[in-house]
């Protein structure tokens, strides 16, 4: 994992001095809402409906068991005793005094952490594979680039204040589980014809009221050129990208307004008049000096296999179902890693309590060489775990109300907070989260891999265009509905869902979509064929007839 | 309004020299001028063969690139942000730093806070024009450019970045 050095330190404690100021400033008056508004948002601070709500970066959601600690011990003391892992691979405390802040984000600081770039129409953190470093389909770990992209990125004075948010995120694998052609850039590490590694760059994608599946302006671009390409890439958006509606002031409508061909013209073109002067020129020692902190930790030598695992398995059915649905395969032998599922039943998806975050951390410690990751799907991983060692790890974990046995079926789903907490929603999500979680759980299983996920508004901050079943809530005059969406994906096959048709009242959509999920068991091939297959297979219009099959 | 020059690590309170000649008004004959870039294409001949140092004012909406050929000519080019917001002239000041190698005063405009003159600093603008909420102009321009110690980038402000700090002894850099 990456350690700050003193300049990286310096960064960090000048940040928290700066906003100190910020806020003395607010606070005594100098400095209007209006005025401290961008400030504050450039630093994680939103207003929310009832408090200001602090978001804090987890560097493409990596996380030593000492932040974990550090994350708990902000939970308690100057929140409710829980946090909110976000889609954005980050967390958010959503009931934090201001005049506390500048005192978190010292206290975040001491175990280098911070809330730079978490908001704000700027570069934000970049996001990437959890299972980096562990996972043996990619090509090589891409950590260090995007510790390199993060470096890059913080406090980049040109791109300070473009036209919009921009999102980067980078994966190595041909399995893409970082969504990255829904962000504004996604970066796809990949090998040219001569064996080489560099980068296929897609731009554009995104989600919100206009969601684009992003395009491919470069095939492969060198690992030397890839910050210089950035650079060209941002400067054409910052000069333009349209200001005068923020709805339509993301890089993709830019792409699509220009068409990728244009764009991608004028990208060439700003990258070829860089001057040698211009070049980021990142020497070859700091891209080794960055890399050497991601080097695989010490695995053992170990056989394929554990007795003490197959015996486990054999003794509690408990865990042999869990490990049917939370362990992903790992590089090495004998090894696993394990996702602990942040969607028990009758809990907001992704709250985790400062209690829990101390056992994810005593366990990383003890099990996962230090290292804990936090998902887009909102869940968290530990990368790294001895298959002798992980009924331990589960039975902590169970006794801690992390054991559920969910990841990837319906009731691992994506949420917004919606209505109870954000004022820009038009219904409420975390209940509908839970109603459809309460109905799925019994037979989860039967439906095997089924994505669902919920925004409380247009904003889609709960991805519903990328789930297999996407749930949108509007509002009708002044009553919540929901809109059904089928056929969105976010990996390497991603898509955009297709709206079925009229909006359901909160109490119709649970129903609805047992039904919908009964088609599916009736029609699909056979239990290998997931949802989405099916759906692909056979079309919209058989799900949609369920859907509406009481109206 | 005062206008600030932050030069060698110091601000200090400048005489605005340079005339602001709006479009439908006459050019005279002598002295310093400013005028629009609008301006600056149509009497481009005149302006050039006049007496008197000549700047040009940018709006986000130009193309810095447009004074390629004349950009040794000028002594000043000013910036303009509308709206704190609008992020252009950052990058505009950029082209005009890296891209044209220009050598005059870099002058921000329009509303020009104290929390972005570190990053306007660093984007090579080298002029400020503002009227400062509390405090001494100068005082609030320094205050503000030394709120970093360090930055990550290479950029058009005089800091070495942060890599290269790291390997001194590289010849890459
Ligand atoms: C109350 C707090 C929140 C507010 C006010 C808010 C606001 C917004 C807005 C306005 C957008 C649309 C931006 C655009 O289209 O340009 C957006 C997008 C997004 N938000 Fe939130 N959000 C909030 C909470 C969250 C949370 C808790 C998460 C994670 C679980 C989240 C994740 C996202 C993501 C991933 C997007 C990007 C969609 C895209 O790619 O366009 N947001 N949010
Ligand atoms: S999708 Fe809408 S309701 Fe949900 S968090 Fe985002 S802005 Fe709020």
């Amino acid at each position: 994992m990456y350690r700050y050095d003193e300049f990286d330190e310096q960064m960090v404690r000048d940040r928290v001095a700066q906003f100190r100021g910020q806020v003395e400033r607010r606070l005594s008056g100098e400095l209007d809402e209006d005025h401290f508004k961008p400030l504050r948002l450039q630093n994680g601070v939103y207003l929310q409906m009832h408090a200001y709500m602090l978001r804090i970066a987890i560097p493409y959601g990596q996380l030593s068991s000492k932040q974990m600690r550090t994350l708990a011990d902000v939970g308690e003391k100057y929140d409710k005793g829980y946090g909110h892992f976000t889609t954005r691979q980050n967390i958010q405390f959503n009931w934090i005094a201001l005049k506390d802040i500048p005192t978190v984000l010292e206290e975040l600081a001491n175990v280098e952490m911070h809330a730079i770039q978490t908001s704000g129409n700027c570069i934000r953190n970049v996001t990437t594979d959890q299972f980096a470093g562990a996972t043996a389909e990619e090509i090589e770990d891409p950590r260090p680039w995007c510790e390199i992209i993060r470096q890059w990125s913080t406090f980049h004075p040109e791109f300070a204040h473009l036209p919009r948010k921009f999102k980067i995120a980078v994966t190595a694998a041909e399995t893409d589980r970082a969504a990255i052609r829904v962000h504004d850039i996604g970066l796809h590490m990949k090998h040219n014809a001569a064996g080489e590694v560099g980068f296929e760059i897609i731009v554009g994608g995104g989600l919100g009221r206009t969601p684009i599946v992003g395009t491919t302006v470069k095939d492969w671009v060198a690992k030397d050129d890839i910050l210089d390409w950035l650079e060209a890439i941002m400067r054409v958006y910052n000069l333009h990208g349209r200001r005068d509606n923020k709805y339509k002031a993301r890089i993709k409508i830019l792409v699509t307004e220009l068409t990728p061909e244009v764009f991608t013209k004028q990208v060439d073109a700003e990258f070829e008049a860089q001057r040698d002067e211009e070049k980021v020129r990142l020497p070859q020692e700091e891209v080794d000096r960055i890399s050497d902190y991601f080097k695989a930790p010490a695995f053992e030598t170990l056989p394929a296999t554990s007795a003490a695992y197959e015996e486990a398995k054999a003794n509690d059915e408990g865990f042999a179902k869990w490990t049917e649905t939370n362990l992903s395969a790992h590089k090495v032998d004998g090894y696993t890693s394990v996702t602990v599922s942040l969607k028990p039943l009758n809990v907001a998806p992704g709250d985790a309590t400062s209690a829990q975050m101390r056992v994810l951390a005593d366990i990383a410690k003890a099990y996962s060489f230090d290292d804990l990751r936090v998902t887009h799907i909102q869940n968290i991983v530990l990368p790294h775990i001895k298959l002798d060692e992980l009924y331990n790890v589960y039975l902590a974990l169970d006794d801690a109300g992390l054991g559920a046995d969910n990841v990837d079926l319906a009731s691992d789903l994506i949420c917004c907070p919606g209505l109870d907490y954000c004022n820009l929603a038009n219904a409420r999500s975390i209940p509908v989260a839970m109603e459809i979680q309460n109905m799925f759980s019994k037979y989860d299983r039967d439906l095997g891999k089924l994505h669902i996920n919920i925004s409380g508004c247009i904003n889609a901050c709960g991805h519903h265009h990328v789930g297999n079943i996407g749930i949108l809530g509007v509002d009708k005059k002044g009553e919540e509905f929901y809109q059904i969406t089928f056929g969105g994906r976010a990996d390497e096959k991603a898509r955009i869902g297709d709206i079925q048709g009229p909006g359901l009242r909160q109490e119709e959509v649970t129903p609805a979509l047992e039904r919908v999920a009964q088609k599916y068991l009736e029609i699909r091939q056979n239990s290998d064929e997931k949802f989405i297959s099916t759906l692909e297979r056979l079309g919209a219009e058989p799900f949609k007839e369920a859907l509406y099959a009481d109206s | 309004m005062p206008t600030v020059k932050f030069e060698n690590g110091k601000a200090a309170i400048i005489e605005d020299a340079f005339a602001c000649v709006e479009d439908d008004q006459p050019i005279p004959t002598e002295g310093a001028v400013c005028v629009s870039l609008e301006r600056f294409k149509t009497d481009k001949e005149a302006i050039l063969a006049r007496n008197g140092d000549i700047g040009v004012r940018l709006v986000p909406d130009d193309d810095a690139l447009e004074l390629t050929d004349v950009i040794d000519r000028l002594s000043l080019v000013e910036v303009t942000f509308p709206k704190y917001t609008d992020g252009r002239a950052f990058s505009q000041a950029q082209l005009l730093r890296r891209r044209l190698q220009f050598k005059g005063e870099v002058r921000a405009i329009g509303q020009v806070l104290r929390d972005q003159m570190d990053q306007m600093a660093r984007c090579g603008i080298d002029g400020f024009v503002f009227e400062p909420t509390s405090g001494e102009a100068p005082d609030v321009v320094e205050n503000a450019i030394a709120d970093f110690a360090y930055a990550y980038q290479r950029t058009s402000g005089a800091q070495t970045p942060i890599f290269a700090r790291r390997h001194v002894a590289s010849k890459n850099i």
